[in-house]
């Protein structure tokens, strides 16, 4: 909670607009992803693509749910003065940030490992299921520590953009390099994250690296449909 | 080890073949550089045919093929999700 009390005083309610950028490009790139999967069945992996996307862009709505929360209630108490019911609102609200920062981590995780899972052909059913257990858990023990969860994504985004690196060596397309940049910056948003506990500077930093990273994904994304109207040889 | 094409990857390497040739080509030759037998062409020729993708018309006592502009887009799509598999290595 600490985190984004600070942030809300910091950035004064532009993380909700880097927020809505980064739910944005994970729509359109999950949608795009489902019709792919429309136009050809027999490759579940765009399925569970566009699920993996979904998941993370539901993540990021209640983050930014959560976030409005925040800043609505700080008007509110500025607004009546009365101690009375100044307090009563801050408690209404403390329901609604824990209920909508849960929500935000679990699907945030789920989503990181639903595409994770995606590269990593080892895991089977059981494997899974104790995992779901293991997000939800973390999801809701980590409300004081936050940067557990912020460790557990760099984790998951760690091994997902390693899994794009080795992709792009084998490939060479520059679609896949920027790929791999986009990734990387994501990563490194939630590294800046963590560092919260050295100074909270590094929340302000972690939000605009982020944003950096989704609008790479964005350019991206921009350049995959691009390859659509270029002609191939044969 | 070479993947088996899909379904739509033979299509989708159909409507590129019909399109590397101007938009225009003999139903044998289409057969030779799709790699496919008689039986397999008659069955996705008849599968594009219905969808509107191409048109099968007679000229001088040949068969031709020809894509259409649903054809056509349908191929953007294609490239495009071949590109976004390369890029996401799905």
């Amino acid at each position: 909670m600490n985190i984004l009390v600070y942030m809300a005083s910091l950035l004064y309610g532009k993380d909700i607009f880097f927020d809505i950028v980064g739910t944005i490009v994970l729509t359109i790139i999950g949608i795009s992803t489902l019709k792919f999967y429309r136009m050809n069945p027999s490759n579940k992996k765009h399925l569970y693509f566009s699920i993996a996307f979904f998941l993370i862009a539901g993540g990021f709505l209640f983050n930014i749910l959560t976030n409005f929360t925040i800043y609505y209630t700080a008007m509110e108490v500025r607004d009546l003065g009365l101690f009375k019911i100044s307090y009563h609102v801050l408690k209404e609200s403390d329901i609604l940030f824990d209920i909508g920062f849960f929500f935000y981590r679990v699907l945030m995780l789920l989503g990181l490992y639903v595409l994770f899972s995606l590269y990593n052909k080892k895991s089977d059913a059981s494997t899974n299921i104790l995992i779901v257990f293991l997000i939800v858990v973390l999801s809701y023990f980590t409300n004081s520590a936050d940067y557990i969860f912020h460790l557990a994504v760099l984790l998951l985004l760690g091994f997902i953009t390693w899994r794009y690196y080795q992709n792009y060596m084998k490939c060479k397309e520059c679609t896949a390099k920027y790929l791999v940049i986009s990734f990387a910056i994501i990563t490194i948003s939630h590294l800046l994250f963590i560092l919260y506990l050295m100074h909270p500077a590094f929340v302000e930093y972690g939000e605009i690296v982020q944003l950096a990273g989704y609008l790479g994904l964005a350019i991206t994304f921009i350049s995959v449909k691009k390859h659509g109207k270029k002609k191939v040889k044969n | 080890m070479v993947k088996k094409r899909s379904r739509t990857d033979i299509i989708g390497d159909m409507l590129e073949v019909i399109q590397n040739k101007r938009g225009e080509i003999k139903q044998t030759h289409l057969m030779y550089k799709s790699n496919l037998s008689y039986g397999q062409l008659t069955s996705y020729l008849e599968e594009l045919v219905d969808k509107h993708f191409v048109q099968k018309i007679e000229r001088e006592s040949n068969f031709y093929i020809l894509i259409t502009d649903r054809g056509n887009e349908f191929l953007e799509k294609f490239r495009e999700m071949k590109q976004f598999e390369k890029t996401f290595g799905l």
